[in-house]
């Protein structure tokens, strides 16, 4: 055994903030995953989404509406963005949610504005938040012309 | 002759590849280099790239480095990343260097100002690699003048934790990345950061088809540099570099970016040109299990 010098002891001392930075970063992580992996409620649908935008996100208003060219913007940005998984006419492909169904078709333009840029991360759906607002509402625009 | 020989197994994979072979591709690659944004792969999707570095030295010779980089999206909130490094040098030889394996976590499901992204790495590369993916530390461009013989002979097996926030508003996307990296040979933490901005260079997208319209490319800026260590924090010593961006996403979904780096001091290398391409594979999850039910 080799016994402890001053040496050796500094070394220690000087390790236990480089552990603890290591301990907390594990933690960090740790609880990151725990949260991110929370089963999602069970009335958790499109419609129960949709619902959850907020009253402010609700009311605004698309500056596109009724525009025949920003929907067929909005369309070429589908089929960019969107149709590998809603697929090329909005159905949905597996589990991915039908763009045709009333609870999308209903709901207001804010709120399926909200519901693009913030996406359903957990179960799937990305935040296209990297596209600007405009992008956003020409999509928008594109998905009130499937019903 | 063994070479030549059309193994049983061959026939199986080599139709397999191709079926994977993206023929309609899907949301591009973030325009950054260095820099991280909160943007996550998307679920089932794998996107390849490959991102070569040209560096001038002031001294030593030129180099090319380069990463291949395979990036998965394993949820909505985890994407998964597998690098390889290499590096030719002229006048010296062309080398393998090592891998990375990185995995980021988005621990908050809603877009908020300001989105936190967790990143953890864990990298096995020698002293030789030449990619500048992750400037820490006192690194500096006197290392990059050891000839590869030498530098290959330095192991490192590095964890890695960067901290990702990211802003996306009216088009912009704003990130900033700590990084801390710990030699797992108990080498003291090293710390860095990455700074980036990036816009489109238009906000409403045309209603025709085109390759060149101006939503498709995005520009913007990158910062970067070493901030040195544990018992020695700050900018002394440590080399830092600033980096126009073009990014231009064509319409079938490849992404090819272009990045020339100018070293901002003397520890810097002088020049980089970073260029990168990256196809995306969508639903690459789908096609693997419809290929071998």
């Amino acid at each position: 055994m080799i016994p402890k010098t001053h040496h050796n002891r500094a070394a220690e001392m000087r390790n236990i903030p480089t552990r603890w930075s290591a301990a907390c970063l594990a933690l960090t992580l740790i609880a990151s995953i725990a949260l991110a992996a929370r089963k999602p409620g069970k009335d958790d649908g499109p419609a129960a989404q949709l619902s959850k935008a907020p009253a402010r996100a609700r009311s605004l208003q698309n500056p596109f509406t009724g525009q025949s060219e920003a929907a067929a913007a909005g369309r070429k940005l589908y089929q960019r963005h969107c149709s590998e998984c809603h697929g090329s006419d909005g159905h949905g492909l597996d589990y991915a949610a039908d763009l045709h169904s009333p609870a999308i078709q209903d709901a207001p333009p804010g709120a399926l504005f909200w519901a693009l840029r913030n996406g359903r991360i957990r179960k799937g759906m990305p935040s296209w938040s990297r596209l600007p607002d405009q992008q956003l509402w020409q999509l928008v625009t594109y998905l009130k012309t499937l019903h | 002759m063994r070479m030549l020989t059309k193994s049983k197994g061959a026939d199986k994979i080599l139709p397999a590849l191709l079926a994977l072979l993206p023929l309609c591709l899907g949301a591009a690659e973030r325009p950054y280099f260095v820099t991280y944004d909160h943007e996550l792969e998307e679920p089932g999707n794998l996107e390849v790239s490959i991102n070569p570095v040209l560096g001038v030295p002031k001294e030593g010779n030129k180099f090319l480095g380069s990463w291949t980089e395979f990036e998965y999206g394993v949820k909505g909130w985890w994407t998964t990343e597998f690098y390889l490094d290499g590096q030719k040098t002229s006048r010296d030889s062309a080398i393998f260097t090592g891998f990375r394996w990185e995995n980021r976590f988005r621990p908050l499901m809603k877009e908020h100002w300001i989105n936190p992204v967790l990143y953890v790495e864990f990298e096995s590369l020698n002293g030789a690699d030449k990619t500048l993916l992750e400037v820490v530390n006192h690194d500096s461009a006197d290392d990059l003048a050891v000839p590869n013989h030498e530098a290959r002979s330095e192991k490192k097996h590095e964890m890695e934790g960067k901290l990702i926030l990211s802003s996306n508003f009216k088009g912009w996307n704003v990130s900033e990345n700590f990084i801390a990296e710990k030699n797992l040979n108990n080498n003291p933490w090293e710390f860095g950061y990455a700074f980036g901005v990036n816009r489109p260079l238009a906000l409403i997208a045309s209603s025709r088809r085109c390759r060149l319209c101006r939503e498709n490319f995005r520009s913007g800026v990158e910062l970067y540099g070493g901030l040195g260590t544990r018992h020695a924090f700050g900018f002394p010593g440590t080399s830092h570099y600033v980096a126009p961006i073009l990014a231009w996403e064509l319409p079938n979904g490849t992404s090819l970016r272009i990045s020339p780096t100018l070293g901002l001091n003397k520890n810097s290398v002088r020049t980089l040109l970073r260029f990168g391409v990256s196809y995306e594979i969508p639903r690459f999850d789908r096609r693997i299990r419809r290929r071998f039910r």
